[in-house]
């Protein structure tokens, strides 16, 4: 949807995403993929998620289902389309057609303003990386015992996964 | 269908409006978050 922006705009419509993410997040989001439109947090879903009938209990304590709603410029919903994947192409044609088929003048949209970006707690710490090389080189020794031939390259890889163990220790600490 | 009105803040802390875009469309992008 964020490379569709300016056409989306041109027909007439504003662009926001909606997600549980609280607003350090969702500044984290908007610098890292320079989106073009706001992130709105609504982390109860009773803003938004759940008064559009898209809040999914199932999952983390409840999330937004993925969804797209347009709203038209009286404030009526025109069209939506719950549960598809917005990298997909197809999708985001078939948002635009329905954008322009309200034949609306064109809009100006600000770039968002940036926030205080604040990193997930989820973010992969490097050093948690580690176990990774480790059982990466225990599996090549294992399998080296069975492959008598492949010496030479379980030698070369268990000597990569020192260096990269090396490596990583070798960082400060995150 | 009226389409129910939100106001949530966004990134920065100011607070987004769907009343405030009325004359234009809105798309209201869900999605899952980034947990």
């Amino acid at each position: 949807v964020a490379s569709r922006h300016d056409d989306l705009t041109a027909a007439g419509a504003r662009v926001v995403g909606i997600s549980v993410d609280d607003p350090g997040r969702n500044a984290a989001m908007v610098d890292k993929l320079h989106l073009p439109f706001p992130l709105l947090a609504d982390p109860d879903g009773e803003g938004a998620i759940k008064p559009y009938d898209v809040w999914n209990a199932e999952e983390k304590g409840g999330i937004a289902h993925p969804a797209a709603v347009l709203v038209g410029p009286d404030g009526e919903e025109a069209f939506r389309t719950v549960g598809g994947d917005f990298a997909d192409r197809p999708t985001e044609d078939e948002l635009l057609d329905e954008v322009r088929a309200l034949g609306l003048d064109p809009v100006e949209q600000a770039a968002p303003t940036p926030g205080k970006p604040q990193p997930s707690d989820r973010a992969l710490k490097v050093r948690s990386l580690v176990p990774y090389f480790l059982g990466g080189r225990f599996t090549a020794m294992a399998l080296g015992m069975r492959l008598p031939d492949a010496e030479d390259e379980v030698a070369r890889y268990v000597d990569e996964m020192d260096r990269w163990v090396a490596a990583v220790k070798a960082l400060p600490r995150d | 269908m009226a389409a129910p009105d939100l106001a949530l803040p966004d990134q920065s802390g100011a607070t987004w409006r769907l009343a405030d875009h009325r004359g234009a469309a809105a798309l209201l992008i869900f999605y899952r978050g980034d947990w």
